[in-house]
């Protein structure tokens, strides 16, 4: 890792010569609730001092909401293509813990098998993270998720009157170089970095004690009165998945043209929250009620990849809760789960 | 560059057998002959079929593993793109992506073994790759049974690999139905039934499950009375898959995902997994 | 493959319905060279009683569609429902609130006699549908998806997941977050979250999803300080029809 000091008066013109040259993705405000990370071509658009975690994660760059990932056409033979679109661009101004979110993303699309729709997109992404203090339901200092250690091009730390910048890969050392005028962090930029860096994990207000919790689910996973009250304003609508900056699940469909020539399969972002998720053909479903579910989401989030690359899936970035309109509030829930076994 | 893990290769249907009312045999090879001798699979693995402008679906290999100028696959005609591939005639093209599935029958480590297999339903169809495997290469295993579970006799599948097995001694075979008609001459109750008849001695014995998703607590059990190890039962399971690879979740039980893990798990491994069976 | 005999049809409705397959435009040649549309109330003159598959938009509030209704059906190998009047019976069964009788009154006076009106219903209540196209008005799209599900011998894949799943794939900003209510949370998607999107709640025209939280939502209505009456409003503009086997409020 190289570190990089970037003065304050030169911030924005790096930005406006990155606006000017690449594809720039940054957060913008959406309306008067939320943010969402937009293309941008006017520095002025950019909006990084958001209060809440942007409305969509910026997993939608790297895998849309709907995305073809093949089409055909029936003549004498059948004939099939794809067209991913790859073209090179910079995401500006991702949290750690969104940037942890890629990461987990990263590993699982690359896992046993490689997705190429995704990481046809991926190997064309500059990532440039930059901190800022939690939201109110962010909580991702408890499952130490809060610092990104790598996933990266460049990381940018606000120092008051510099910037601290953690330059992750050769791309992001090109970039600034090219772009930005720099010097070599020295001795007081990392004491005000490490100043910072206090400073914003004790501003972390939620907090989930997530120890144990391995072993405690299984204790817990019997106890129907448990998730009866934990699950029992639960729309199953979806809303957590499908803003989560980790979740992964999709279906596929397949839809041929009105003519019975052409057609195309594409994948949308699915919710194991959604009865349909389990259904069977013939008709059994795996996960018939919304306690189970519930308990599955959780499971999927906390256990699983500990398993499976000893990491939770979840980055604690708040979304879920925020988007739940029965506030079904999963740090909340892992505290609970403690203190059922635990009293 | 690797292969696109969503594009299927390009197969036809060469042949297409109906077995019942609702179930048809399908013979299936790859267009481009490379795919087709290259398509290596073992026994419990699926592929995922599509039917262009349909879906895609999972379905276990019925063949035997050692024939590999095509492959079968037996199909009962319940969802979208099983009902589809019932209206295709012969020379119909398909999409085929696989073999998929880490976890196989134990056609290795059951060899020097007895081997037991339970069949219920439409169970029968992925046990069909290891069962012709097995027949291939019988002096590599012990005492060998077989037993099948149908709704009624119309239901049965593989009439005539069962009489072939019939009529050989170093295989035994017992079919048993729900419902039985006037002809029907064999067992009748479910599958379960005829568990406690089986005298193999429990550490010497691979057993190997497939069926619907309710029989196999009860296989289980019985199993149990009898002393059978965990590590040596093997069952296959169903979930809804839709991309075969991993990624789309669909069919995970606990930490594992069906397709990628499975679909065949040993009782131990199911054991420690919540919701599997 | 012969091509499918179609008849469309409308009960009682606004025959927006039909009027959104003619606005399918550069889809209708296509359309038209799938199948073969024998009759068109809104659209052709002719009319044949030859057909395999009925769309049948509107619902039962008279008795003459009653008899048009098992008319059709007896007909028709495969029905489909089209639009909210049709499918959940939609704001015509507003008219069941007050009772036929005193509905009758209010709008044709003491003219009521010559209405020969009953309680409002889907058609589902009186024949078996086999698929239904939701919506007021119905998705185009989703009516190409279904005929060619229809041709193609695929199961259509109509969405029994709430609006939420669509407006979070928009990344629209939620309703509740601008101040506004809406009924998205249980209520059955397919639109594309068409209201949301335009920054309006939804109101329930695909009807509600299999298994709605409703205590759930009637609690989070009130807590935006809602009456009693402006919940069940929500509730009932287009799901009023109260059916024994279907989720109603």
């Amino acid at each position: 890792m190289l570190y990089k000091v970037l003065k304050k008066g030169s911030y924005d013109l790096f930005l406006a010569k990155l606006i000017a040259d690449f594809e720039f993705i940054g957060p913008v405000k959406k309306d008067k609730a939320t943010h969402d990370f937009k293309k941008i071509s006017d520095i002025r658009k950019l909006d990084v001092n958001y209060k809440r975690t942007t409305i969509a994660p910026a997993k939608k760059i790297l895998y849309p909401s709907t995305e073809t990932l093949l089409q055909y056409e029936i003549n004498e033979d059948i004939e099939m293509s794809v067209d991913y679109e790859a073209g090179e661009k910079i995401l500006f101004g991702i949290d750690a813990c969104d940037v942890n979110g890629l990461n987990f993303l990263d590993r699982f699309f690359s896992d046993e098998m490689i997705d190429e729709p995704y990481f046809s997109k991926r190997r064309k992404l500059t990532v440039i993270g930059l901190d800022r203090m939690p939201s109110d339901t962010n909580f991702s200092l408890s499952l130490g998720k809060e610092y990104a250690k790598d996933g990266f091009d460049l990381f940018l730390t606000d120092l008051n009157n510099r910037y601290f910048v953690r330059v992750g890969s050769e791309k992001g050392n090109d970039i600034l170089t090219k772009y930005a005028d720099v010097s070599d962090a020295g001795e007081d930029d990392f004491k005000d970095y490490n100043k910072f860096m206090d400073t914003y994990r004790k501003s972390f207000k939620l907090k989930a004690d997530i120890n144990n919790l391995y072993d405690n689910y299984e204790l817990i996973y019997n106890n129907k009165d448990f998730w009866n009250r934990v699950a029992k304003d639960c729309y199953s609508c979806g809303s957590c998945c499908l803003v989560c900056p980790t979740c992964f699940c999709f279906n596929v469909r397949d839809d041929m043209e009105l003519n019975l020539k052409k057609g195309a399969k594409t994948r949308e972002w699915d919710s194991c929250m959604i009865p349909e998720y389990g259904l069977v053909a013939g008709g059994h479903n795996f996960r018939p009620d919304k306690e189970n579910r519930l308990k599955q989401r959780y499971r999927c989030k906390l256990k699983t990849f500990i398993d499976r690359f000893g990491t939770y899936s979840c980055v604690g970035c708040g979304r879920c809760i925020e988007a739940c309109l029965a506030k079904i509030n999963i740090a909340e829930d892992i505290n609970a789960v403690k203190k059922e076994v635990s009293v | 560059m690797e292969k696109n893990i969503y594009i299927p290769d390009l197969a036809k249907i060469i042949r297409i057998d109906s077995v019942t009312a609702n179930e048809k045999i399908f013979d299936i090879a790859f267009i481009d002959k490379e795919v087709q001798k290259s398509f290596n699979f073992k026994p419990g693995q699926f592929v995922e079929l599509t039917v262009f402008g349909v879906g895609e679906a999972p379905f276990c290999v019925a063949s035997n593993p050692r024939n590999n100028d095509k492959f079968q696959l037996c199909v009962r005609a319940v969802g979208s793109v099983s009902k589809a591939l019932h209206n295709l005639k012969e020379g119909a093209k398909v999409g085929i992506r696989g073999p998929f599935g880490k976890g196989v029958f134990p056609y290795k480590e059951a060899e020097q073994h007895n081997v037991l297999v339970v069949a219920g339903g439409m169970g029968l169809v992925p046990l069909m790759s290891f069962l012709t495997y097995m027949m291939d290469l019988r002096e590599q295993y012990k005492n060998v049974m077989i037993i099948y579970g149908a709704v009624n006799p119309a239901n049965i599948l593989y009439k005539n690999e069962i009489s072939y097995w019939n009529s050989r001694d170093d295989i035994s075979v017992c079919v048993t139905v729900d419902n039985p008609d006037d002809k029907w001459t064999g067992e009748i109750g479910v599958c379960t039934k005829l568990i406690p008849r089986v005298d193999f001695k429990p550490e010497d014995t691979y057993t190997i499950v497939c069926g619907p998703p309710v029989m196999y607590k009860y296989v289980v059990q019985e199993l149990e009375k009898k002393n059978f190890k965990e590590d040596k039962i093997f069952l296959s399971l169903e979930r809804r898959m839709e991309c075969g690879v991993g990624k789309c979740n669909h069919c995970h039980i606990g930490e594992k995902l069906v397709c990628v893990d499975g679909p065949v798990f040993s009782l131990w491994e199911l054991r420690n997994i919540k919701e599997a069976i | 493959m012969s091509k499918p005999k179609v008849g469309i049809f409308g009960l009682t409705g606004c025959g927006g319905c039909q009027l959104e397959i003619l606005n399918l435009e550069d889809q209708l040649l296509d359309l038209f060279a799938a199948i073969d549309i024998v009759h068109f109330t809104e659209a052709i003159t002719e009319h044949s009683d030859n057909y395999d598959i009925a769309l049948i938009e509107g619902s039962v509030a008279t008795k003459h569609d009653l008899e048009r209704l098992e008319h059709i059906s007896k007909i028709a190998k495969v029905i489909v429902s089209i639009g909210a009047c049709s499918g959940i019976g939609g704001v015509n069964c507003l008219k069941n609130l007050y009772g036929v009788e005193k509905a009758k009154e209010l709008v044709y006076g003491d003219k009521k006699e010559w209405i020969d009106a009953i309680e409002t219903k889907p058609i589902d209540e009186y024949v078996k549908v086999d698929y239904y196209i939701r919506g007021c008005p119905p998705n185009r799209s989703e009516i190409v998806d279904v005929i060619r599900s229809l041709i193609v011998g695929k199961i259509p894949e109509i969405p029994n997941y709430p609006v939420c799943v669509e407006c979070k794939r928009l990344g629209n900003t939620c309703m509740y977050d601008l101040g506004k209510t809406c009924m998205g949370v249980v209520s059955r998607a397919g639109c594309g979250a068409r209201c949301p999107s335009a920054k309006s709640g939804c109101e329930a025209c695909r009807g509600f999803i299999d298994d709605p939280n409703v205590n759930a939502q009637k609690d989070l209505l009130a807590k935006y300080n809602l009456k009693i009456e402006d919940i069940m409003g929500m509730f009932n503009l287009y799901n009023a029809c109260k059916k024994t086997d279907r989720k109603t409020i």
